[in-house]
């Protein structure tokens, strides 16, 4: 059973590195290295990869249809859409925030506190 | 009996063609034709009245040639009706604002035989409440309206029995008017309304406020710019009222007690205390109040007089008796010895295991013992009380803290959790707040408000949250902190919270927490305390305990050597989250937990069972 993780050689530096890495990392040359120019063997390797990416596939199908039977249906647009879509990491108002330390208590209406308090978890108030 | 019989509207008028048009045209707008027949009583109007009245094909008008006063134009009015129609009185400065009004009302006038009078909401024109019933104490012997002036937050909306109404909007069903006539003329204005009520009640016809219909009232539409008459018919008509119902109203208390407590602090024995007293005068208990602590108690502070509470304060300020023949002290065990009583009675509760040993002193010196709950039964008993113990539940206010209380919702629609406590060691904020921060993700649309009191010094409340470091990549927390709300707005705050949370690790009986299960909010609370008499796997989530642990609170002695929980902060994640994931097992079990508190824990509850209990040992 093929795994999640590549088993192509792990490139030697960050892919920052520039050009000369993205040379040694190229799969065309990676195959040559691995078959030794054989074209019978390149083509195994090719045909090897092939079914392995399969395999990833359709593990990744059958991980996505688990996961839309589990989840809570408000949650499932979040596997459909495009990852540029997905929204973007929640702000996290400090709870400590224009906290007065005191012991006086401040009397104060319900009707105009909570709506100063929900404003503190306004999405766009927070970009 | 028929919750299709037609209705006759009597509004009666005196000039203010203004409001009697406002009030015509909302009856227009809002009112079949088919359910009613508008009669219009004109008591000698000399303004713009009569020559619009005239002009108007939808009602049927009646004019006298001077003004008869309030009764008596009612009463022309009354005798105009059909025999086979319902009769609702209106006053001129009433405006109808929602359809259905009148179905509404006479749904309730025909829920049951013996339902005779049928009154509504009142809100002034500024949106405050006005009135929701009255209530008639022989003290002062006059009909004042519950729920005047607090902030209208749909309390009071259910059907409820009172004493009375005022009959600015009063239906009237035709078997009483057969029995019992029209309105008293020993009145001319104020009080006949008070005295309707009564005189149905002796006739065998119940009052009922009708929550689910408000209407709009110009309060005093017609004296309002007299003072001088308002005053002198009203003095005139008190008098004449004392007179008639003194007597009768004296006759409603059949026991006595003399209530040993706390009654104008913030705290909770106070808060309940408000809700033991109310509830045992309107079952018949003539409650005497007087402030237990004070000089050489454990609280040595003088009480304010005032409770901004009509009822109480008649009820405080009735005379002491120099020996009664029972008297409850209901407070901390260490104050039982001032009980005054014949009968001595030592009501209590304590929020650990066990009761300290002076407190079980005093309370053996007494006839007998109260508490809230089996868990301070049983710790009772297990520290040494000799005296027979009786469990006594508290109950809650469901006129506020109800499902209809109208909410201030998070817009964003984030699933909020609501915890309302006092910052301490007993309440496990620490627990409560590392478990939520670690159980979701700043990305998760939840977030938990806590709302949070300290009254203590030496306690740095912002210094020991910021001690625990909580991440912000983890669940959302808003604090309200050192906020007070008035009491009566409480239910609004619930109301606005998809679910309550207490980690509690005792309780002597929780009442945030089941005001919260009151107003419908489904609640995690501890497997472990007093409020376990109330809660069930049906009603809440209970969250589970790894055992108990020595009960550590440097501030309150009563807890050295005792006991209480140590709740388990993976249970309480479980929780947390099957809440959020499960919203509509979350809701039922919300909707169980406001069924359970209205059917069997509120105040008239907790005072009946007093009221046996007094019955038994003959107070």
């Amino acid at each position: 059973m093929p795994s999640e993780s590549s088993d192509l050689p792990a490139p030697e530096e960050p892919s920052s590195a520039g050009d000369a890495s993205e040379a040694r990392n190229d799969p065309r040359r990676l195959a040559a290295e691995a078959t030794g120019g054989d074209p019978a063997r390149e083509a195994a390797f090719w045909r090897a990869r092939a079914e392995e990416l399969a395999a990833r596939l359709a593990r990744l199908e059958r991980r996505m249809h688990a996961l839309s039977e589990r989840l809570p249906s408000r949650w499932l647009p979040l596997l459909a859409c495009d990852p540029e879509d997905l929204p973007e990491l929640a702000h996290w108002p400090d709870p400590l925030a224009g906290w007065h330390e005191t012991t006086e208590l401040e009397s104060a209406r319900v009707a105009s506190v909570l709506p100063r308090l929900w404003d503190r978890l306004d999405p766009d108030a927070s970009r | 009996m028929s919750a299709s019989r037609r209705v006759a509207i009597v509004v009666l008028c005196w000039n203010r063609w203004d409001l009697t048009e406002r009030c015509l045209d909302s009856l227009r707008a809002h009112t079949g034709a088919a359910d009613a027949d508008v009669l219009v009583v004109d008591n000698g109007s000399t303004d713009a009245t009569p020559r619009e009245l005239a002009k108007r094909g939808d009602i049927r008008v009646i004019r006298n040639e001077r003004n008869l006063g309030f009764v008596r134009g009612n009463n022309v009015g009354l005798a105009a009706t059909a025999p086979d129609m319902d009769v609702l009185l209106l006053n001129n400065d009433v405006v109808v604002r929602d359809d259905g009004w009148l179905a509404a009302l006479r749904r309730t006038a025909h829920a049951a035989a013996d339902v005779g009078v049928v009154g509504c909401r009142l809100v002034l024109p500024d949106g405050r409440l006005l009135h929701a019933g009255t209530v008639i104490l022989p003290d002062t012997c006059w009909g004042q309206q519950i729920g005047s002036l607090e902030d209208d937050v749909g309390q009071y909306a259910g059907d409820r029995d009172v004493q009375g109404i005022v009959f600015a909007c009063a239906y009237l069903k035709r078997e009483l008017i057969e029995r019992i006539g029209g309105l008293s003329e020993d009145f001319e204005s104020y009080f006949e309304d008070t005295d309707y009520c009564l005189r149905a009640r002796e006739a065998g016809f119940r009052t009922v406020c009708c929550g689910g219909v408000t209407l709009v009232h110009d309060e005093h539409g017609s004296t309002s710019g007299d003072p001088a008459l308002f005053d002198q018919l009203f003095r005139k008509s008190r008098e004449t009222f004392r007179g008639k119902w003194l007597a009768r109203l004296e006759q409603r208390y059949e026991r006595d007690v003399t209530w040993q407590s706390i009654l104008n602090f913030p705290t909770g024995y106070a808060m309940s205390c408000r809700g033991l007293l109310r509830g045992l005068d309107a079952s018949g208990v003539r409650a005497r109040y007087e402030y237990v602590y004070g000089k050489g108690t454990p609280f040595p502070v003088a009480e304010p007089s005032d409770s901004g509470d009509y009822v109480l304060n008649v009820i405080a300020g009735r005379a002491r008796e120099r020996r009664p023949r029972v008297a409850v002290v209901y407070g901390q065990g260490d104050v039982f010895q001032r009980n005054r009583g014949e009968h001595r009675v030592g009501y209590t509760m304590l929020e650990v295991d066990g009761f300290p040993s002076a407190w079980v002193a005093q309370a053996n010196a007494l006839d007998e013992v109260w508490v809230p709950s089996t868990f301070n039964r049983d710790g009772f008993l297990r520290c040494g009380l000799t005296k027979p113990v009786h469990v006594m539940p508290l109950g809650v206010d469901t006129d506020h803290f109800h499902p209809g209380i109208r909410a201030h919702r998070n817009p964003y629609g984030d699933f909020v959790f609501l915890a309302n406590f006092e910052w301490g060691e007993r309440k496990a904020p620490e627990l409560l707040l590392r478990t939520f921060n670690r159980t979701f993700r700043a990305g998760d649309p939840v977030v938990l408000v806590c709302k949070t009191i300290n009254r203590d010094p030496s306690v740095d409340v912002r210094a020991r949250i910021r001690a625990l470091r909580l991440s912000e990549s983890g669940g959302r927390v808003l604090f309200l902190h050192n906020v007070v709300f008035p009491y009566l707005e409480l239910g609004a705050l619930y109301r606005s919270a998809d679910a309550y949370v207490s980690v509690s690790r005792g309780e002597g009986w929780d009442m945030p927490l089941m005001e919260a299960m009151a107003c419908g909010l489904p609640a995690i609370a501890t497997d472990w305390g007093a409020h376990r008499d109330f809660t069930t796997g049906d009603n809440c989530f209970l969250l589970g305990i790894r055992g108990t642990i020595p009960a550590g609170d440097a501030r309150c002695p009563y807890y050295a050597g005792f006991s209480w929980a140590d709740p388990d902060p993976e249970h309480l994640a479980v929780l947390l989250r099957h809440v959020v994931e499960h919203r509509d097992e979350a809701a039922a079990k919300g909707a169980r937990a406001a069924a359970d508190v209205a059917s069997s824990w509120t105040w008239a509850h907790a005072a009946h069972r007093i009221r046996a209990r007094l019955d038994a040992v003959g107070a």
